[in-house]
C-alpha cells in the first residue's frame, strides 16, 4: 500500500510538469469565476427584446423611446400609420382614425416612460388598456355608423372587429348598458393608469381583487344566462350543462387557489414579478393546485381505452396510471416544499433563481469539462511512453507494471479530484461574493414523510461525487484505449467522439418512445449533470434511474481499468 | 571483485531461452551466463534475437520457454526483486525529452529505496553529464542521450548492466570513456555487464567473453585474449609474407587452395599453425627469399565471420 501511494505521490509529480496539464488546470479555474462572474454580468443585460431592436432609438414629441423598450414596437408601428395616414389622407374617416392613433400613442408613450421591460409587474396592466381605450372611443363615438367605424378600426392598425360584433356590443345596447360600459372602461384606464404613474402596488392588488371579482361575476352572468338556455332549449342541455360545470369549476378555481393566493400576496405584500422568492414559490404553490385541480383525476381503464390520444402517448393503463401518480406526487412535493419554505421564511433553492445555491449547482455541468480533461490525460497515460519509449526504461525498474500502470491512473485521478474541489470551491466563493452567502444557509427540502430541510451542502456533495462518476469513465475507457492502442490520438479521440455520440444519440432517440429502454443503457448518464440538477427531459414520463447509471458506469470503469492492467501485464514491449 | 567462497558470482543466468512470437522462434534454447567483475559480450548479425534476448532478461517481453535468473532471482517469478539488481539500456536511450536529464534520473530513482540527490550528481559526474545535467533532454545529442541513457542504468548501483547497443551515437572519446568506466566497474564494484554492439573492435577491447548469436541460436562462445596464448597448432591464423617475390610466393599459395591474396609489399595467407613450417620450407625450396613472415592478431570480426559464415556459407 505504501509502495503505492509513494509511486502515486511520484506519478502525481510528473503528471503536473506537463505544461500543457497546468494550461488546462488554468483554464479551468479560470471558468470556474469567470462563470458566476459572467451570469452577474448577464443580468444586467437581462432585458425582453421585444421586435424593434434592429432600429434605432425613437423620438416622437421629445419623449425617447430605447429600442429595448418592451413598447417600442408598438410606439414604431402606431407611429408609422399615423405618418402614412397623414401623407395620403384621402378619407373623411382619417381624422377620426388619426384621433384613434393620437389617444393610443399618447397613452403608450407616456407609459413608456414608466414601464420599460416585462420585470416590472406593471406591464401586467398595460396590455389590457388598449382595449378600454378602444370602448371609450368607440362609445364615444356613437354618432359614427357602425361601418365607418369598422373602417377606422382597421386603418388604425391596432384593432378588428366587424360590424355585427360592433352592433352587437356596442351599437345594439341601451343607454344604459352603454353608461355602464364606458364607466367600467373608464374606470379601468383610470386604475391602471394610477398603478403605472404611482407604482403603487396596492393599487395594483386592488385591480387584480376587482378583476377576480368580475371574472367570477362574469361567469355566474354566463352560468344564469346558459340556465335560462336551457329551458328555452331543453334539447342541448346536455351541451349547456357542460358548459356550466366547467364555468362552476373555474370560480371554484378562484375561490379557492387564485382568492387565497392573492389575499396571501396582499397580507405580505408580496408583488407578482418581484425579485421576492416568495413571489415565486407562490407561483409554483399555485402551478401545483391547479395541477391538483385539473390533472390529477386517473381515468379508470375502460375510458382510458377508449381515448386515442391517451393511446397515442401511453403503451399501456399502467404506463399512463404511473406516469399520473408521479405526476400528482410531483405536484404534492412541490406544494408541499413551496408551503414550508413559506411557512419558515425560508426558501428552496428552486425560488431563488439568481441564488448562490442555484448557481453553484448549476455549475455541475462543469463536470463534463473535467471529465474531457481527465480523458484526454489519461488517453496520454501508457501511450504517451510507449509512443516515444521510455516505455523501456521504465518497465526495468523494481515495479511491477500493474503497480507503475495503476499509480499512473490513480494519481491522475488524484490530480481531477484536486482540480474538480479547487474549481467548486473558487465557483462557490465567487457567486458567494456576487450573489451573496446567506442563501448558502437556506436549507433544501426533500419530501418523505414530511418535508425535510437539508443544509446546502449535504444537498450538493452527494450530486458532485455523482458527477464525478462521469469523470471517472472517461479516464477509466481512455486508460483502456490507451493500452489497447498505445497511440495517444486514438486513445483520446475515440473515447471523446463516443462521449460526444452519446449526447447528440440522446438528442435524437433518447425521447423518442420507441428507445425507451436508452434508461437502461450508460448512455443518458454521460450527462449525468443534466439528470441532476432536473434538466432531463422525458417526455414518456420514465425517468432515468440515477443509482442504476452510476453503478453502470462504475463498472464499465472497473472493467476496463483492469482489463486494461491486464493486456498491459500480457503485453510484450515491442516498441 | 564479489565472489562467493572465492568463486566469481553467477550474476545473470540464461537457461534453454527460448521466445517464439507468432509461431516464429526468435530465441531457442539460449544459455549463458555473466558473472561478478565480467564484461561479457553479445554479438550477432542484425536480427539475430540480441535485443530480443536483452528484453527477456530486462522483463520487457515475455518468456515462452526457459528461464532467467538475476542474482538467483527468477525474471519471472520475482520480478521486482530481480530488476533491483539490474541496470539496463534497450536500444535507443529514450529520455522523457519534456523533463531536464536530472528530472528524468530523479524520476527513476525514486522508484528504487534510498538514492539520494547527492548520489544522482554523482551518477551524472560519473558519465561526464555534469554541465548539461538540467538542460531538456530534447536540447541533447544522440551521445548526450547515450550518456545519461547508462546514467539511469547504473543509478541504483546494479550488480548487473545489460546494454543493447551502448555505443550508438557516441564519438570515439565517448566510447573510449565508457569502454574505461564499464571496466572500472567490472573491476572495481565487480559489476557484471552483458553488452551487445554491432563494433565487433570496440568488443574486443573491452570484453572477458563473447557469446555470438545468430538465427536465435548461440553458435560460439570465445574468450578473449586466451587464443594467443595457447598456441595449437590447429588455430587458424592470418600469415603475412615479405618475400623477394611476393607475386610467385601468390602463385604457390593459389596452386595449394588456400585462402590468400597479396599486394605490392606482401602476400597473406590464412592457415593451420601447424601447417605453416612446411610451407615456409616451400618458398626457400623454390629460391625465395623470405625477409619477415608475420602471424597477424586475429581478430574478433575475423572469428565472427568464420562463424557466421560456417553456417550459412556467407557473411550476412
Amino acid at each position: 500500500m505504501k509502495e503505492y501511494t509513494n509511486q502515486i505521490s511520484l506519478e502525481i509529480k510528473k503528471i503536473l510538469g506537463s505544461k500543457l496539464l497546468l494550461v488546462f488546470m488554468g483554464i479551468l479555474v479560470l471558468l470556474s469565476i469567470a462563470t458566476p462572474m459572467l451570469s452577474r454580468l448577464e443580468l444586467f443585460r437581462q432585458r425582453y427584446y421585444y421586435g424593434g431592436y434592429e432600429e434605432e432609438t425613437l423620438e416622437i414629441d421629445g419623449i425617447v423611446i430605447e429600442n429595448d423598450s418592451m413598447l417600442f414596437w408598438e410606439i414604431f408601428q402606431l407611429q408609422d400609420t399615423k405618418n402614412r395616414l397623414n401623407s395620403e389622407a384621402t378619407d373623411s374617416n382619417d381624422d377620426l382614425t388619426l384621433e384613434l392613433i393620437d389617444i393610443m400613442l399618447k397613452d403608450y408613450l407616456e407609459i413608456s416612460q414608466e414601464v420599460k421591460s416585462y420585470d416590472d409587474y406593471r406591464s401586467r396592466v398595460v396590455w389590457g388598456r388598449r382595449e378600454h381605450v378602444m370602448n371609450v372611443f368607440i362609445l364615444e363615438h356613437m354618432d359614427v355608423e357602425a361601418s365607418d367605424m369598422e373602417q377606422i378600426l382597421q386603418k388604425s392598425n391596432m384593432y378588428y372587429m366587424d360590424v355585427s360584433s360592433l352592433e352587437k356590443n356596442f351599437y345594439d345596447l341601451s343607454d344604459e348598458e352603454k353608461a355602464d360600459k364606458l364607466a367600467d372602461s373608464k374606470e379601468s384606464l383610470e386604475l391602471t393608469h394610477k398603478i403605472i404613474i404611482t407604482g403603487d402596488h396596492q393599487a395594483y392588488f386592488d385591480y387584480l381583487l376587482i378583476d377576480a371579482e368580475m371574472t367570477i361575476k362574469g361567469y355566474e352572468q354566463e352560468i344564469e344566462r346558459l340556465q335560462q338556455s336551457i329551458v328555452q332549449d331543453p334539447a342541448n342541455e346536455d351541451i349547456f350543462n357542460e358548459q356550466i360545470e366547467d364555468m362552476q369549476k373555474s370560480i371554484k378555481n378562484y375561490e379557492i387557489i387564485t382568492l387565497p393566493i392573492l389575499n396571501y400576496r396582499i397580507e405580505n405584500d408580496i408583488i407578482p414579478g418581484s425579485d421576492d422568492w416568495r413571489d415565486t414559490a407562490l407561483n409554483y404553490k399555485q402551478n401545483a393546485l391547479n395541477e391538483l385541480e385539473y390533472n390529477s383525476e386517473i381515468k379508470t381503464q375502460e375510458e382510458f381505452e377508449e381515448d386515442q390520444y391517451l393511446k397515442w402517448d401511453y403503451d399501456s393503463y399502467a404506463d399512463y396510471k404511473k406516469a399520473i401518480e408521479e405526476r400528482i406526487k410531483d405536484a404534492t412535493n412541490r406544494l408541499l416544499i413551496a408551503e414550508k419554505s413559506l411557512e419558515t421564511g425560508k426558501p428552496d433553492m428552486e425560488y431563488v433563481q439568481d441564488g448562490t445555491r442555484k448557481k453553484v449547482s448549476n455549475f455541475l455541468w462543469y463536470s463534463l469539462l473535467i471529465a474531457v480533461f481527465a480523458t484526454i490525460f489519461a488517453g496520454g497515460l501508457m501511450a504517451r511512453e510507449f509512443q516515444s519509449g521510455t516505455i523501456r526504461l521504465l518497465f526495468i525498474r523494481p515495479k511491477s507494471r500493474t503497480k507503475i500502470a495503476l499509480s499512473k491512473f490513480f494519481a491522475l485521478i488524484v490530480i481531477c479530484v484536486a482540480v474538480y474541489a479547487v474549481c467548486i470551491l473558487f465557483n462557490l466563493i465567487t457567486n458567494g461574493i456576487l450573489f451573496g452567502f446567506k442563501d448558502l444557509t437556506y436549507p433544501n427540502y426533500t419530501v418523505s414523510a414530511g418535508v425535510n430541510g437539508i443544509s446546502f451542502f449535504a444537498y450538493l456533495v452527494p450530486k458532485i461525487l455523482a458527477c464525478f462518476v462521469v469523470v471517472l469513465f472517461g479516464a477509466s475507457v481512455a486508460y483502456f484505449m490507451s493500452i489497447l492502442t498505445r497511440n495517444t490520438a486514438l486513445s483520446v479521440s475515440i473515447p471523446l467522439v463516443c462521449f460526444a455520440g452519446s449526447l447528440i444519440a440522446m438528442n435524437i432517440i433518447g425521447y423518442s418512445e420507441k428507445y425507451k429502454w436508452i434508461i437502461y443503457t450508460p448512455l443518458p448518464y454521460m450527462n449525468m449533470p443534466q439528470i441532476l440538477t432536473g434538466q432531463y427531459y422525458s417526455p414518456t414520463g420514465v425517468e432515468p434511474i440515477i443509482s442504476l447509471g452510476i453503478g453502470m458506469l462504475l463498472g464499465l470503469s472497473l472493467i476496463a481499468v483492469i482489463a486494461g492492467t491486464i493486456i498491459l501485464k500480457k503485453r510484450d514491449i515491442t516498441n | 571483485m564479489q565472489t562467493v567462497k572465492g568463486i566469481p558470482m553467477e550474476l545473470l543466468k540464461v537457461e534453454k531461452l527460448t521466445k517464439v512470437i507468432k509461431k516464429r522462434t526468435i530465441v531457442e534454447n539460449l544459455d549463458l551466463t555473466v558473472n561478478s567483475g565480467e564484461i561479457v559480450g553479445f554479438l550477432g548479425p542484425n536480427g539475430a534475437g540480441k535485443t530480443t534476448t536483452i528484453k527477456m532478461i530486462l522483463g520487457l517481453f515475455k518468456i515462452t520457454a526457459g528461464q532467467i535468473t538475476i542474482c538467483g532471482k527468477n525474471v519471472e517469478n520475482d520480478f521486482e526483486d530481480a530488476m533491483q539488481n539490474v541496470g539496463g539500456i534497450i536500444e535507443n536511450p529514450d529520455l522523457y525529452k519534456r523533463m531536464s536529464g536530472r528530472e528524468n534520473l530523479e524520476y527513476f530513482a525514486a522508484m528504487y529505496k534510498n538514492i539520494s540527490k547527492k548520489h544522482i550528481n554523482d551518477v551524472a559526474n560519473l558519465v561526464k553529464m555534469n554541465d548539461r545535467i538540467d538542460d531538456k533532454v530534447k536540447t541533447y545529442s544522440l551521445g548526450m542521450r547515450q550518456r545519461v541513457g547508462l546514467a539511469q542504468a547504473l543509478l541504483h548501483q546494479p550488480r548487473l548492466l545489460v546494454l543493447d547497443e551502448p555505443t550508438n551515437g557516441l564519438d570515439p572519446i565517448g566510447i573510449k570513456e565508457m569502454r574505461d568506466l564499464l571496466k572500472y566497474l567490472a573491476k572495481e564494484a565487480g559489476t557484471g555487464v552483458l553488452i551487445s554492439s554491432h563494433l565487433l573492435s570496440e568488443m574486443e577491447l573491452m570484453c572477458d567473453r563473447i557469446y555470438v548469436i545468430d538465427e536465435g541460436k548461440l553458435i560460439g562462445e570465445k574468450k578473449i585474449g586466451s587464443t594467443v596464448q595457447e598456441n595449437h597448432l590447429d588455430e587458424i591464423y592470418k600469415y603475412a609474407f615479405i618475400t623477394s617475390d611476393n607475386k610467385k610466393v601468390f602463385e604457390i599459395f593459389k596452386s595449394m587452395k588456400t585462402n590468400c591474396d597479396t599486394n605490392n609489399n606482401e602476400t597473406t595467407l590464412i592457415m593451420k599453425r601447424g601447417l605453416i613450417p612446411g610451407i615456409i620450407k616451400q618458398i626457400v625450396d623454390s629460391k625465395i627469399d623470405i625477409y619477415a613472415v608475420n602471424q597477424r592478431q586475429r581478430s574478433l570480426e575475423d572469428e565472427f565471420i568464420s562463424m557466421t559464415t560456417g553456417t550459412k556459407g556467407q557473411i550476412k
